[in-house]
């Protein structure tokens, strides 16, 4: 007979590192739910998987247009707005589909948990995956409207170089900011659905409280330091636009905001751990 | 090999009941409940107070042990603790107090119904419910045609779960709990749905996994199927392990304390303040005496009382009898008028070798003839729901003698043959 485990159930909660290790255990188990929560939004509906594409591309579609023709904004020299907006939104953007998602994985699961067992912080986590397939789109919609402008112009608009590689901490960033959100998020949408309307309407007007459609000089001196110490996605998103198409970037206001993120991160986590076991519940 | 395979010690479980609060004419116990997740979630331990807050022990102090190739039925009136106890075991759920071990793979079929994931292929849904028992995938590629076999579903082991045949989901999620080769099997009223051949399957299947050394609990309320398959049994009522013994002496002293009605809940009168209500509502057997199941054969009647207390309402019971969703039929009492308030008894009667071996529900609502609401339905004063069992106790007087002791169909009435030779 192969070896068998022991499992051990008891009262009080398991310690953070055996949580954490039993994430490890089940870790084959995300690609499951990642597909479950990618699939379930298509279930049911008639343009299916499409949506993927329709939903982050019609904002840039409508903002590019009102930005460009209706009121155009003014950017640094030689970058045309598409691709100064497109460098900023694709990070926003996982922040803002992370908060559409996220508050819905945990019902869109809740059959599956109530059947089996698994820790429950994969579901969140399983829940960025329809966000990184829009992350991905994103990426696409900008290689096009870049080489739309180079074609056009005669220059590249982006920064070829090492600059680049700050795109990395930039998604890596979002995606932290968007779990801190979402996890307590998620939890709390159990016992109320209007969290996930709420959410969403949030982000919406959060995007303008963010240099996201115009650039960040368009905010008075004296109250940026307010929008970064407020607002973890502001540094992120300038990080993102600084490595693909350069500018100024203020190195202290993006460690305040990184320092932001990882302490509200942690926190988020350990709330989620310890709200793990009384979840069951609530199912 | 360890002598126990499962065990169970002193394990509670207590569920907060949350009192609901209007919230802008809306009754929501959410404010409550998140109060004290975020509470509990805040403290450093769970410890659970038996203060004065609102609590239900669906499990209490419940210890036992399960060894190696024993198969164990857990039985039970409804509501009993029987599903929390293994949610627990599952770890779906987690205790309030006590310890559970358990040395071995652990697989579970909880909650039947719509298949586990039914976006994905016969075969994607045996490797997730092998990765959630932790069988590492090449062993559950192994198994994977035994599976397919036992279920019935090789030829449809690469289509969609949704696409496959009504009932299929079952089938395939009992397959691969025994297929496996998991070392503990849970099971939660497995045996209630299907038909007989899969049911035989089901059991036959049962016994071998038992033979073969893997442990299984398993909850049925079919009494016939307990006894066939089980070599050991626990009851379990309101929380409490009532007796664990042999198949033959728990399930005996189980149905006689049915038949007795001393398992009955507390009567509680309704207490609206309206002009008439129902007080009480009771399952009576033939001799008039409240019972909590029926034998199949034996008439039994549902009776009510209700208090009529201004002269010009008269009253009405409708009893309705559902089994799961389907409303069966409705038997509406005669009118009840009187000058001085009065509390009438009414009772109608169900005769014998009419119901079938099931689980129903009476629904009692009292209206009061002529009054409508807004929509013209009639107007429900009070309603009280009652829960029976009819059961067989001795399976040759089934109508049905096949193997299962237990009939399809909503009723299973007494009909009469005719049978001559056609000229």
């Amino acid at each position: 007979m192969s070896s068998q485990p022991t499992i051990v159930i008891e009262a009080r909660a398991d310690t953070i590192g055996a949580r954490l290790r039993s994430l490890w255990q089940y870790r084959a188990f995300l690609g499951f739910l990642s597909k479950e929560i990618v699939m379930r939004r298509a279930r049911g509906t008639l343009l299916g998987f499409w949506w993927v594409l329709l939903r982050p591309l019609m904002p840039v579609v409508t903002l590019i247009f009102t930005f460009t023709s209706v009121k155009p904004v003014e950017t640094s020299a030689g970058v045309p707005y598409s691709v100064f907006f497109l460098s900023g939104y694709i990070t926003w953007r996982i922040f803002q589909s992370a908060l559409n998602f996220l508050p819905r994985t945990m019902t869109w699961t809740q059959s599956i948990m109530r059947r089996a067992y698994f820790p429950r912080l994969l579901v969140p986590f399983a829940g960025l995956a329809p966000t990184l397939i829009e992350f991905v789109l994103l990426l696409v919609a900008l290689a096009v409207v870049v080489a739309s402008a180079w074609w056009h112009d005669g220059h590249l608009p982006l920064r070829v170089g090492w600059q680049m590689l700050g795109l990395v901490p930039a998604v890596i960033g979002a995606l932290m900011f968007s779990l801190t959100v979402g996890m307590p998020t998620a939890v709390v949408a159990l016992f109320f659905r209007d969290v996930r309307y709420a959410i969403r309407s949030f982000a919406g007007v959060f995007m303008f409280l963010t240099p996201v459609v115009y650039p960040v000089t368009f905010v008075p001196d004296q109250y940026r330091w307010a929008m970064y110490a407020f607002n973890p996605m502001a540094a992120i998103v300038e990080l993102s636009r600084w490595a693909l198409i350069g500018g100024q970037l203020n190195a202290g206001y993006l460690a305040l905001s990184f320092a932001t993120n990882i302490v509200l991160f942690v926190a988020s986590v350990t709330f989620f751990l310890r709200a793990e076991t009384l979840l069951g519940d609530q199912l | 090999m360890t002598p126990t395979r499962v065990s169970v010690r002193n394990v509670s479980k207590v569920f907060a009941r949350h009192k609901a609060t209007r919230v802008r004419g809306i009754a929501t116990d959410g404010w409550p409940a998140l109060r004290d997740l975020v509470h509990k979630t805040m403290r450093r331990t769970r410890e659970h107070s038996r203060d004065g807050r609102d609590q239900l022990w669906a499990l209490d102090h419940v210890s036992f042990d399960v060894a190696p190739g024993e198969i164990v039925g857990i039985i039970g009136r409804n509501g009993a603790g029987k599903s929390t106890l293994l949610k627990i075991l599952a770890r779906v759920l987690s205790p309030t107090a006590g310890c559970v071990t358990i040395h071995g793979r652990v697989v579970s079929m909880l909650e039947l119904g719509i298949g586990f994931a039914p976006d994905l292929t016969v075969r994607q849904n045996i490797q997730i419910q092998g990765r959630l028992a932790g069988i590492p995938g090449k062993r559950v590629l192994a198994s994977e045609e035994r599976i397919l076999e036992l279920a019935g579903m090789s030829a449809f082991r690469d289509s969609p779960l949704r696409l496959c045949p009504s009932g299929s989901a079952v089938q395939l999620g009992f397959a691969t709990m025994m297929g496996l080769g998991a070392e503990v099997v849970l099971a939660d009223e497995v045996l209630a749905v299907g038909d007989a051949a899969f049911r035989k399957m089901c059991e036959e299947q049962v016994e071998a996994v038992g033979a073969s050394g893997v442990s299984v609990l398993f909850v049925s309320h079919d009494m016939a199927a307990i006894r066939r398959i089980c070599s050991r049994v626990i009851w379990i009522d309101r929380g409490r392990v009532v007796q664990i013994g042999s198949t033959d002496e728990v399930v005996e002293a189980y149905t006689t304390e049915l038949l007795a009605g001393r398992l009955l809940a507390p009567l509680t009168g309704d207490a609206l303040a309206a002009s008439c209500r129902l007080l009480a509502a009771r399952l009576l057997d033939e001799n008039h005496a409240p019972v909590g199941a029926l034998t199949i054969t034996s008439p039994g009647y549902l009776d009510c009382l209700v208090r009529v207390s201004r002269p010009d309402v008269t009253a009405l019971v409708d009893v309705e009898l559902w089994l799961d969703e389907h409303h069966l039929f409705t038997a509406t009492s005669p009118p009840m008028q009187a000058a001085q308030p009065t509390t009438f008894r009414t009772a109608v009667h169900i005769p014998g070798d009419f119901l079938n071996e099931q689980q129903y529900q009476a629904r009692f609502r009292v209206r009061a003839l002529g009054y409508h609401d807004a929509e013209g339905a009639p107007t429900i004063t009070s309603e009280e729901r009652l829960d029976f069992r009819v059961i067989n106790v001795q399976r040759e007087q089934s109508v049905w003698n096949e193997w299962t002791g237990t009939s399809k169909g909503f009723i299973s009435p007494r009909l009469t043959w005719r049978l001559s030779r056609a000229q």
